[in-house]
């Protein structure tokens, strides 16, 4: 199985770009709509690194992230998150929590590669 | 004409006229005995007469001599101390020991003015009762004045500075000194005050002002002359007692230069950012209309329309994000935040306790300045704290701030595992106390531009987390020059005279007028030979009172080294000027401090050389007034008197502090102190207005000249 990466976010159009635009860059992307949804995934196929929004109805981004982090089983996951703010406090807080990153929305398409690349790299450095 | 002849003169005529007459009675005896007796006789006549009339002169001579040492002078002396003890109140030894074969004239004297003194003494104390209670109301006053974040001025209409508190020369101090009698209009520009004033009087006029909701008062906006500075503040014009008409205004305002500069850069990105939106997310709705239904697009066409796709989102993304900056700010601008020391916020959070449990808290970390506001900081800590220790089970917190490059943290730890953020945000979206206004804690989050998180930091132990800004004031504030200002200055004067034209000053009183009295100190005593000044000081004098508050005091940089012989006079090292401005720039800045009052020194003329030397190559012009201290002792007490600034302070029993005497400060004051005491003196010899103390100078100048040409 090749590079694994979990795209979560309510915005359908969202994860349907993002999953098309890292497809295409060989990743193997599954997608999930929601905080509860991911975390069934993250449970039945463990990806390498899951691209998380933070704000998302029910439980948020910082939250799943912080599951992931509390799990010892899916420790594995490296986690980049999606904000909306560039707030030096939001970032702080997201690497507080665990993520390997934080990424303002918007981005481009070239930015979320290097992000999830990098997030790769710190992946295989854990590992 | 005769009154006007000295009383030694006088007595010096007397005599000769004794031994004139004696003289004469003698030949004229000699004459009619030579005519009796005979020729023959004329030899004996001749020398006994003359040395009769010998023996007559010399004794008159003599006596005159005795008298005009024992009499005379005494009388003239006496006088004199007579005259400064009523007038100047000094209080010497008078007559002293010439005056000893007067009798009980200078005994007498004495006594008098004893009394004199004495009976001022009584009066003094009664004024001084008296005005005990208006001068506690007055400090008061002060004291509200000084304390206030506003500046305040009280100005006649001409503009003239009658009273201003602290808060106003540190605002105005960026574009002059500022002081009494002053027109503000050196200050600022004349344009909104002169329209205010005028709107005011039509108000006031016409009678509106009763029904007016503002009254007599109204909103300026004022540009300083320099510093390019923004006041904005109320002016209120004040009535004559009978409330007939306007005889000045009020004004108290506020440096508003930053918030208006952040209000204009607000406005302007709202419009930019606004319009610049518009225009782009039409590019994007264009090209994406070109792109759905554009199944017949050249390739140029859809290239160029991909590129539109590609690029505007990114500089849209980009004009969020300021705007995003700005509304943040606008969030915290509306909240009272300050600068809050550390320790502070700590120790009111641990005496916060509000749900009463028995917690103990120990402050960890280093002291910071943080910005924020402290209240509902400190109930948003109050509350997790609370929170946690129910979560965690624990009444034993660490509680501290940590520095991180540009902003600080709040750390709250305790032995145990982290909240999880799930149940942070709960907490944070709980309503907080009544105390701040029903928010919660989110709102106070997102006023402060920050979060809050809770992580494990290992040995099990977990803490909540709290950034917040630094006070960058504390951090970054530039060194100001501080204004040096006594307790008790002068900061107000409400009789000073209405607006004194160059034209005719020379027939304003003396007392009225606005003085700067100075002193330089300088390398040595010829400009000529490249001598510099290393030290200028002035002291305002106004109507009368030497205004302690506001004095120009500067060590000056020589630009060459100071011998040592002059250092031994007033003590200034080369080191003491190493960080000094150089003339170019003192001078002009004392020429403003001068302004259009009149300068006194004490030998003017060597002071004025060292300034009328340099003050081209500074573009300044002295070209006012000046006076002379010595040249109007010297009218007073005449020439044989010593008229070193020592000696009259001596004699007006100025104090000048041993360390103070030859600074150019100490001496600027005790000349000041002596110039009071002189202009009530002059005032005594018919010496009223600036003209007659020209007048007086100028023959006082003349003799000197005379005398000089003599030797």
């Amino acid at each position: 199985m090749g590079k694994s990466v979990l795209v979560v976010d309510d915005e359908d159009i969202i994860t349907l770009g993002l999953s098309n635009l890292l497809g295409r860059q060989g990743y193997s992307v599954s997608s999930a709509s929601s905080g509860g949804e991911a975390l069934a995934i993250i449970e039945a196929m463990r990806p390498d690194v899951v691209v998380l929004d933070v704000l998302m109805p029910g439980r948020d981004g910082y939250d799943i992230c912080e599951a992931i982090k509390r799990n010892p089983d899916w420790r594995g996951s490296r986690v980049v998150l999606m904000g909306t703010t560039s707030r030096p406090s939001e970032i702080e807080k997201a690497l507080a929590l665990g993520a390997v990153s934080f990424i303002t929305k918007p981005f481009s398409a070239n930015e979320l590669i290097a992000v999830v690349e990098e997030a790769f790299a710190e992946s295989g450095r854990a590992a | 004409m005769i009154e006007k002849w000295s009383l030694r003169l006088r007595i010096f005529l007397f005599f000769a006229l004794i031994g004139i007459g004696a003289v004469a009675a003698v030949a004229g005896g000699a004459y009619f005995a030579a005519a009796r007796i005979g020729p023959e006789a004329i030899p004996h006549l001749v020398l006994t007469s003359g040395g009769a009339a010998f023996a007559i002169l010399g004794l008159v001579t003599w006596v005159w001599l005795k008298f005009d040492d024992n009499v005379a002078r005494p009388i003239m002396s006496i006088s004199r101390d007579v005259r400064a003890a009523v007038h100047a109140d000094a209080q010497g030894d008078i007559g002293g020991d010439a005056a000893r074969y007067l009798g009980f004239l200078a005994p007498a004297v004495r006594e008098v003015t004893g009394a004199l003194k004495e009976a001022r003494t009584e009066v003094e104390a009664a004024v001084e009762a008296a005005t005990k209670e208006a001068s506690r109301q007055t400090r008061r006053l002060e004291a509200v004045l000084r304390d206030l974040r506003q500046g305040v001025l009280i100005c006649n209409l001409e503009h003239k500075v009658l009273l201003y508190n602290r808060r106003a020369l540190e605002i105005l101090h960026v574009s002059g000194e500022l002081g009494l009698g002053r027109s503000l209009l050196v200050f600022v520009a004349p344009q909104a005050l002169s329209h205010a004033i005028q709107r005011l009087t039509a108000r006031f006029e016409s009678g509106r002002h009763v029904e007016h909701e503002d009254g007599l008062t109204s909103l300026v906006v004022v540009h300083t002359r320099q510093g390019g500075r923004t006041l904005k503040g109320r002016l209120t014009l004040t009535l004559n007692s009978t409330n007939e008409r306007p005889v000045g205004y009020v004004i108290a305002f506020d440096d508003v230069t930053d918030e208006i500069a952040a209000g204009v850069w607000r406005d302007r990105l709202l419009h930019d950012v606004t319009a610049d939106m518009r225009q782009r997310i039409a590019s994007l709705v264009v090209a994406g209309d070109m792109l759905a239904h554009g199944g017949d697009l050249s390739d140029d066409e859809r290239f160029a329309a991909e590129q539109v796709l590609a690029r505007e989102p990114k500089t849209l993304a980009e004009r969020l994000e300021r705007l995003d900056l700005a509304s943040g700010d606008l969030i915290a601008g509306a909240w009272p935040m300050s600068s809050l020391f550390s320790p502070t916020l700590l120790s009111c959070v641990i005496d916060r306790r509000s749900e009463r449990r028995e917690i103990t808290c120990e402050v960890i970390g280093n002291p910071l300045w943080l910005h924020c506001d402290s209240a509902s900081v400190v109930d948003l800590v109050d509350r997790i704290m609370n929170r946690v220790a129910v979560h965690a089970g624990v009444d034993c917190f660490q509680i501290g701030g940590t520095r991180s490059d540009d902003h600080a943290f709040i750390d709250l730890i305790w032995a145990g595992k982290a909240v999880p953020i799930a149940t942070l945000d709960e907490w944070l979206g709980e309503p907080l106390d009544e105390g701040v206004g029903s928010v919660s804690g989110h709102d106070v989050l997102s006023r402060h531009k920050t979060d809050m998180w809770s992580e494990d930091i290992g040995n099990d132990r977990a803490r909540v987390r709290l950034p917040l800004g630094l006070a960058e004031d504390y951090y970054d504030r530039p060194e100001k020059s501080q204004v040096r200002i006594p307790e008790r200055a002068e900061f107000y004067d409400f009789d000073l005279a209405a607006s004194i034209d160059r034209a005719t000053i020379n027939d304003v009183p003396l007392k009225a007028l606005t003085f700067v009295v100075f002193d330089t100190e300088t390398t040595g005593l010829e400009p000529a030979r490249g001598d510099k000044v290393i030290s200028i000081a002035g002291a305002r004098v106004v109507n009368g009172r030497m205004l302690r508050g506001e004095v120009f005091n500067t060590f000056v940089h020589p630009g060459r080294t100071i011998p040592a012989a002059s250092t031994k006079i007033h003590g200034i090292t080369d080191a003491m000027v190493a960080g000094a401005d150089a003339i170019e720039e003192v001078l002009p800045r004392f020429h403003e401090f001068v302004g259009d009052a009149v300068l006194v020194a004490h030998n003017a003329a060597f002071d004025m050389k060292f300034v009328t030397m340099s003050q081209d190559a500074c573009g300044v012009k002295f070209d006012g007034p000046v006076l002379d201290t010595v040249l109007l002792a010297a009218h007073v007490f005449g020439d044989t008197e010593s008229l070193t600034l020592d000696a009259l302070a001596d004699r007006f029993e100025v104090v000048i502090a041993d360390e103070d005497r030859h600074t150019a400060l100490g001496d600027a004051l005790a000349t000041a102190e002596v110039l009071l005491r002189l202009i009530s003196l002059l005032d005594g010899v018919g010496v009223r207005t600036l003209r007659d103390a020209f007048e007086v100078s100028e023959a006082q100048a003349a003799i000197r000249r005379k005398q000089k040409k003599a030797y």
